[in-house]
């Protein structure tokens, strides 16, 4: 829906909505007794559910973007692509299986293909919003990643994955330094 | 400790800027100290990077300096400057963004602790298998869109080509040269995984080569100084993306870092001095020009000809050591590197031989003496350095005596 939404507000909304489906895989790893686990959840919700979408929505009032925007290359040929990601998400599961990794593989295909569409943002989207908006996608889709594979991550390593909320942030005090920066691109 | 000389070339370099950015600006920057802090950031968080012996702290590191970078492209507060910060922003979180999925996937099957030790994961012996392959095919692609390789190389241009002339010379000379860092203990690591030539670091040779295949195409549609000390850089990260992968000692490696940050520090500020005395960044209207400042003109094409072909350059006794290292170790490709620098030289100077021929004066527009007498004292110094280090690398480096058997 990423990929076709073509309201910003609505895609901001799904990424919010994205944020939160981040919880569960949190709690999939770790134990629900630990701190570490209730701060992780703290910065998903924090970065992921609320900020990243909120600074987004801001920027885009800030820079009067259209609310409106479409795909690159159309709906059919983006809807296509998705298909060639599910089938590519396929593959790479089943190549997978020889390797003692002790994975889940619906949600393993699942994490692949929101990656995937993440990439994929980037090179279909042409609005400067949708286009970081497939950024948050790419990231939260190797924040699932980690969660999938059933380890969690070292810390400080974990900072990574909230990489596209500091990369929103300095993208909206780019653009406070010159509020009429991203007008001709929208 | 063996960090020393590039932590001194870097210095210099970040000196160099901020002596511009406080004394000789072009424009009166509103809000100074903003500028100099994500300067001093930039630079500090690059330097970090190159003492830690992790993959993950590198990678923050190196992340860090993107956004404070991002801050100092935007710094002339046009709408181009936002846009091409918004560029550079994207296109390098994107590649890091894909390291960063490489390393997950190295730290999960690489077989070590998990933790990414450069240390711990040079220690296991053997880690084949599709998915360390493709981690480390990611983590070495990702970079190399940090580094400003093809096929991510859109934001080069317009970042060393559009950014004040100090911006672009500090991101130009530091950024290749910490990814380099990185990307040599990956290619490393990825030796001692996979000893097969067609692996992930083959990815860093094929990537260079036609960066700098682009880059000389690119210098033959170009009419602009600033973008083609642009493509100047570009070349050189090209080249150093090959040099990556061969085998070197550390010592001469860290011996190409250095002479880089001070070459691509020097051909920027040259640029932008001649950029200034010349009132116009175009050939064309350059080359109308009836006088030209003689020591402008000099020090231009000396930064050119330290570029690529000065006898005591390092970037010269640096083909120098891909002819030696290719002649000892018999694989002959890597002269390629030398070649295509040659050509793009030819290229180069055929382009821009006319501002050479224009006459020489004496005077300088008395509004700008102030800022060009300074920026000249800051390169003749860098000049000096310069000499001083290709002397050093001819005396304790073997770089020349060792093709002759001398």
């Amino acid at each position: 829906m990423v990929l076709v939404e073509n309201r910003l507000t609505r895609l901001l909304s799904l990424l919010s909505f994205q944020g939160f489906l981040l919880i569960p895989t949190v709690l999939k790893v770790h134990p629900i007794t630990e701190s570490h686990t209730w701060i992780l959840i703290s910065m998903v919700v924090l970065f992921k559910a609320m900020l990243t979408p909120y600074i987004l929505f801001w920027t885009a009032r800030k820079a009067w973007l259209e609310e409106s925007t479409t795909p690159r290359f159309g709906y059919l040929a983006t809807a296509f692509f998705l298909v060639f990601g599910i089938l590519i998400a396929i593959f790479l599961t089943e190549r997978i299986q020889s390797f003692p990794l002790d994975t889940h593989r619906i949600g393993l295909i699942y994490v692949i293909l929101v990656i995937y569409v993440g990439i994929l943002g980037f090179i279909v989207q042409k609005n400067w919003m949708a286009l970081i908006a497939g950024f948050v996608v790419f990231e939260n889709g190797i924040f699932a990643l980690t969660m999938v594979l059933d380890k969690g991550l070292p810390i400080g390593l974990e900072f990574g994955t909230f990489l596209d909320a500091v990369l929103v942030i300095v993208a909206a005090v780019v653009l406070k330094l010159n509020p009429l920066s991203l007008q001709e691109k929208g | 400790m063996e960090f020393l000389p590039l932590l001194i070339s870097g210095f210099i370099s970040y000196f160099s800027v901020m002596i511009i950015w406080i004394f000789f600006p072009t424009h009166k920057l509103p809000r100074k100290w903003i500028w100099l802090t994500a300067t001093s950031l930039f630079f500090l968080s690059l330097s970090l990077s190159w003492y830690t012996e992790n993959f993950a702290a590198s990678w923050v590191f190196i992340e860090a300096s993107t956004l404070f970078g991002a801050l100092l492209i935007s710094s002339s507060g046009t709408v181009k400057s936002s846009r091409i910060a918004w560029k550079f922003l994207v296109i390098n979180s994107y590649g890091l963004g894909i390291s960063f999925l490489g390393l997950i996937l190295v730290s999960f099957s690489g077989g070590s602790d998990g933790s990414l030790n450069i240390n711990a994961l040079k220690q296991v012996q053997f880690s084949s298998g599709p998915i360390v392959n493709l981690g480390l095919t990611l983590a070495i692609y990702g970079y190399t869109a940090k580094m400003g390789l093809w096929p991510n190389h859109f934001w080069v241009g317009d970042t060393y080509g559009e950014s004040p002339t100090q911006v672009s010379s500090l991101i130009a000379s530091l950024i290749p040269v910490t990814v380099a860092l990185v990307l040599r203990e990956l290619v490393a690591i990825d030796r001692i995984w996979n000893p097969s030539i067609f692996s992930a670091r083959l990815l860093l040779p094929v990537l260079g080569s036609v960066t700098c295949l682009h880059s000389i195409w690119s210098l033959y549609q170009r009419n602009d100084i600033r973008r083609i000390a642009a493509k100047i850089a570009l070349f050189h990260t090209g080249a150093l993306a090959w040099i990556v992968w061969m085998e070197i000692p550390f010592s001469i490696f860290l011996y190409i870092l250095v002479g880089t940050v001070l070459l691509k520090t020097l051909v920027f500020l040259t640029m932008g001095i001649l950029r200034i005395e010349a009132g116009s960044k175009y050939l064309e209207q350059i080359f109308r020009l009836p006088e030209i400042n003689g020591r402008v003109k000099f020090f231009y094409f000396g930064s050119l000809f330290f570029a690529f072909a000065f006898p005591i350059s390092p970037a010269f006794l640096t083909d120098f050591l891909i002819i030696k290292l290719s002649i000892e170790s018999k694989i002959y490709m890597n002269l390629i590197i030398p070649f295509l620098s040659l050509i793009f030289f030819s290229l180069l100077i055929s382009k821009v031989y006319n501002i050479w021929a224009i006459e020489d004066s004496r005077q300088i527009k008395y509004s700008e003496q102030k800022l060009i007498d300074g920026r000249l004292a800051i390169v003749a110094t860098l000049f000096l350095l310069i000499m001083g280090w290709g002397i050093y690398g001819i005396m304790n480096l073997d770089l020349v005596w060792g093709i002759y058997g001398i």
